[in-house]
């Protein structure tokens, strides 16, 4: 083949470039860290990168979501302990005032009263600025104290403003958690709770439990019929929620009602029964979250290695390639050096 | 033979060497010159005269001077050139799509869908709070700004080829007036002449021609007489010393058409620069902006339908998340008007423009496109009611005849253009999914948060940001294509080239030699000249000697 001046000048120019293109991408692949620089250079590596990290992202949005279902759980786990420990109060304070001396029963009628308003507390509790207890409705108060009929006794009564919606939080593809728990749940007696026939109290009166459940709110309101074995008018009265079982019980230790007191023992530990098992399970709950947060952390450990593995640079193989380019482009520029200028002309004197 | 005769050999010698070292010169000063090719003296034996010791040659002639040209070469030459150029314009033009959709660097749509979609979860966990739902509606406009730069950064890309096509039909146009005058030129130069060739100005020709051919591709045959014919496109360019000039049109989608005697031949390019823009032009408005539209109208219409059915913080309900789609209509008639146009099935949607007409008694109509396909045939109309097909669905209000017409447009070309949030307000943000006034349901959030796995049908039943990475793979595909496109095509043009460069290039090596080869033998025709001037010296001196002896 015939050599020309054009042909040497056109070889070295594509040698030159295709080196510096070279090294161009592999300085570029070292600073970024990224050896896939645009889809085209691996479309396939490119689309699972892709999807890998449209996975890692919602499963850190899982995450996120479960951190905030995680603390409303928690809230309520804790304001259900304090409900608990109340009831139990509640229940000590029953058990040991038996006798007639007014210092003691005007005392533990008082600490009915402080148990009472305690859970009232609770029942109101606030995530910041919405309570927990609520349902749906959480700018809405729970419980609200409201004035019973004249001659009713006690005269207040502890009404619930919430509803019975469930905020079930996304934690996984199609996988929901129930990060709430309604204020009827916690606080109103379920309605199949107690005895459906009437029990005999100690003194010989019998004590009938009535219950129905309003449609509209979800509250369940039990109506308590105690009746005089020796005859006379029966004395009905109702509550709704463990305020009023306390509120009740308060009322009827100060006045001594040894029936009204020994009628709200068996609500009194339902209630206890049904507090402790919501909040097993509420702790289910956040024990369920803390395992996919587990799960979830371990996929995106697994997707974060693989997208690494598909997408980030090698340093020290690019270190080294980028070596080797920039030894052969030196090598280049030194034979180039040395045959550009060179041609006959420079011989003939 | 007289003495003198040796003086005319040695005139021969002398003006040959010269003539040769003229054209050594020239090559020498034209090593770089592009499109130059090499050219060489022909040296002729003079005609001999006789003696009677038989013919004795009276000297040299410089008899043709001819350029090193391979017409094959120089026509694969021109064809690789085309093809390069296609390749060059393509992998460019692509290049910049897929720069915006790069989602190797994070740049793209996946990011802000994931995002908004994010949000909604937030809002789904907390539906009680302002924050969650301000944080939302700035991620909705995050998406809607990066979809929108997406978009007109790719409709600047087609842009930019439509104003390149016009400018290279300029270039075109200027090329062709040229290559005409050259044309003249060499009929005039080789007009009676018997071989001789007007080596600079073919040089000049071909080096127009290989200009043109980065241009756009073309075929073109000489005529006996040395003219080039071009013809571009099934029409003539240049014809002897006629141009015919290019222009450039528009046609329906906005797209730039190129124009040549009064012929539309955009469809009949296939290669040079504008070959490549014309495909690329297409094909990023029909595999890449048709379905990043699809996509967002999808996004949508998907995030409407449910947010429509939500209640917001304030009790309203019925609201649009996003801007609802744009169904453009148009009417021509005095007395009808199409009311409520609306979107009733993405999947069966098309890009097509749709025309309906009624018959005179106005009791049926027929719809027909663009093209004037009919698309629904004459079917029973009865007033006033709605007029559903191909995803569409709308209703005429008022009396039609059949003077009247109305025109229905798709409102996918507009998804992103016409993409917006069309709630400010964070209490409107319909999260709760039962009746009003509830801040703490999560209901239609938490259904619209689950979008993000959802398949849909009208992305052939595919997750949102699954689509969006098979638009990014088919532009990350084709710019590979185009790459690859590129390499072979730069490869196999610089093949061509060292075939021509060996043919036709300028070896300076070779003129070096060339040059001392023709220095000696004009020194060697100037020591004939002195030799002769010595012989008729001595031939004189002879004479004076015998005249005073």
């Amino acid at each position: 083949m015939r050599i020309t001046t054009s042909t040497i000048l056109a070889q070295i120019q594509s040698g030159i470039q295709n080196f510096q293109t070279n090294y161009s991408e592999l300085t570029t692949q070292l600073s970024t860290g990224k050896k896939i620089l645009a889809p085209s250079e691996d479309v396939a590596g490119t689309m699972r990168a892709m999807a890998y990290q449209v996975s890692i992202n919602a499963n850190n949005q899982y995450n996120n979501n479960i951190t905030g279902a995680t603390t409303n759980l928690n809230l309520t786990s804790d304001a259900l302990t304090g409900v608990s420990s109340m009831l139990s109060t509640l229940t000590n304070l029953i058990s040991n005032t038996s006798g007639t001396d007014p210092v003691i029963t005007a005392s533990s009628s008082q600490q009915a009263a402080q148990v009472r308003d305690e859970l009232y507390n609770y029942a109101n509790s606030k995530n910041g600025s919405g309570y927990i207890f609520s349902g749906f409705q959480t700018n809405k108060q729970p419980y609200i104290i409201q004035n019973q009929a004249p001659g009713v006794v006690p005269s207040t009564n502890y009404a619930y403003q919430g509803d019975n919606g469930a905020l079930n939080v996304p934690m996984g593809t199609g996988a929901t958690m129930q990060a709430n728990v309604a204020g009827n749940d916690a606080f109103s007696l379920s309605p199949n709770a107690l005895p459906t026939t009437p029990i005999t109290l100690g003194n010989g009166d019998t004590a009938q439990y009535a219950a129905v459940t309003d449609p509209a709110t979800g509250a369940t309101t039990t109506t308590v019929t105690i009746t005089p074995s020796g005859g006379g008018a029966a004395d009905t009265f109702s509550f709704s929620n463990a305020m009023d079982i306390a509120n009740i019980i308060s009322s009827a230790i100060g006045s001594n009602n040894t029936s009204r007191i020994e009628a709200m023992s068996e609500p009194l530990s339902k209630m206890r029964d049904q507090v402790n098992a919501l909040q097993a399970e509420v702790g289910s709950r956040i024990n369920a979250l803390t395992d996919q947060t587990n799960q979830l952390n371990q996929n995106t450990t697994t997707l974060q290695n693989d997208l690494s593995t598909i997408q980030d640079a090698d340093t020290s193989t690019i270190a080294l390639q980028l070596t080797q380019t920039n030894t052969a482009l030196q090598a280049l520029y030194s034979t180039s050096a040395k045959i550009l200028p060179q041609s006959l002309f420079d011989f003939l004197k | 033979m007289a003495l003198s005769g040796l003086f005319e050999i040695g005139k021969s010698a002398l003006i040959a060497s010269q003539t040769a070292l003229a054209v050594t010169s020239n090559n020498i000063a034209n090593v770089n010159t592009p499109g130059y090719s090499k050219e060489s003296v022909t040296l002729a034996i003079a005609s001999p005269f006789s003696t009677s010791a038989g013919p004795v040659g009276s000297g040299v002639s410089a008899s043709n001077i001819t350029r090193s040209y391979d017409s094959f070469t120089e026509a694969q030459l021109l064809n690789e050139q085309q093809n390069q150029s296609k390749s060059a314009s393509l992998d460019q033009t692509w290049g910049q799509v897929e720069q915006v959709l790069n989602e190797s660097q994070g740049i793209g749509l996946s990011s802000p869908l994931s995002d908004f979609f994010n949000a909604w979860n937030d809002v789904a966990t907390s539906p009680d709070s302002p924050a969650a739902r301000t944080t939302l509606l700035q991620k909705a406009n995050t998406l809607v700004q990066t979809a929108s730069t997406i978009q007109s950064s790719i409709v600047d890309t087609v842009n930019n080829a439509n104003t390149t096509i016009r400018s290279d039909v300029s270039q075109i146009n200027s090329l062709a007036t040229d290559i005409a005058s050259l044309n003249q030129q060499i009929v005039k130069e080789e007009a009676g002449s018997s071989g001789t060739q007007a080596n600079d100005l073919l040089d000049q020709r071909d080096a127009k021609l290989t200009a043109l051919a980065k241009l756009v591709d073309f075929t073109s045959y000489q005529d006996q007489n040395g003219s080039l014919t071009v013809v571009v496109g099934e029409r003539n360019l240049v014809s002897g010393v006629q141009t015919n000039p290019m222009s450039t049109g528009s046609d329906t989608n906005g797209n730039t058409t190129v124009i040549l005697d009064n012929t539309d031949i955009t469809s009949k390019i296939q290669g040079g620069d504008i070959g490549g823009l014309i495909q690329s032009g297409n094909d990023i408005q029909t595999k890449t902006l048709a379905g990043l539209n699809l996509l967002l109208a999808t996004v949508v219409q998907e995030v409407n339908s449910l947010h429509t059915q939500g209640y917001g913080l304030d009790g309203s309900t019925g609201n649009n998340f996003f801007t609802p789609l744009t169904v453009p209509t148009v009417n021509n008639s005095a007395t009808a008007t199409i009311t409520q146009p609306q979107v009733t099935g993405l999947a069966a949607l098309t890009s097509n423009e749709y025309t309906i007409n009624f018959n005179a008694a106005g009791t049926t109509y027929s719809v027909s496109d663009q093209t004037g396909a009919l698309v629904v045939p004459p079917t029973a109309y009865t007033s006033g009611n709605p007029i559903t097909f191909n995803g569409l669905s709308f209703t005429i209000t008022g009396a039609v005849t059949n003077t009247d017409s109305f025109t229905i447009g798709s409102p996918l070309p507009t998804a992103i253009s016409s993409f917006g949030v069309a709630i400010t307000d964070p209490n409107k943000v319909a999260a709760a999914s039962t009746a009003a006034g509830v801040p703490g349901d999560n209901g239609t959030a938490s259904q619209i948060a689950q979008l993000t796995n959802a398949t849909i049908s009208t992305l052939g039943n595919d997750t949102f940001s699954g689509y969006y990475s098979g638009v990014v793979s088919t532009v990350g595909s084709i710019k590979q294509s185009t790459a690859d496109g590129l390499t072979f095509d730069n490869n196999l043009l610089s093949q061509i080239q060292a075939r021509r460069d060996s043919a036709s290039g300028v070896s300076l090596d070779e003129e070096a030699t060339n040059l001392i080869n023709f220095q000696r033998s004009y020194e060697a025709g100037a020591k004939v000249i002195t030799v002769a001037d010595e012989l008729v010296q001595t031939v004189i001196s002879l004479i004076g000697g015998s005249v005073t002896g």
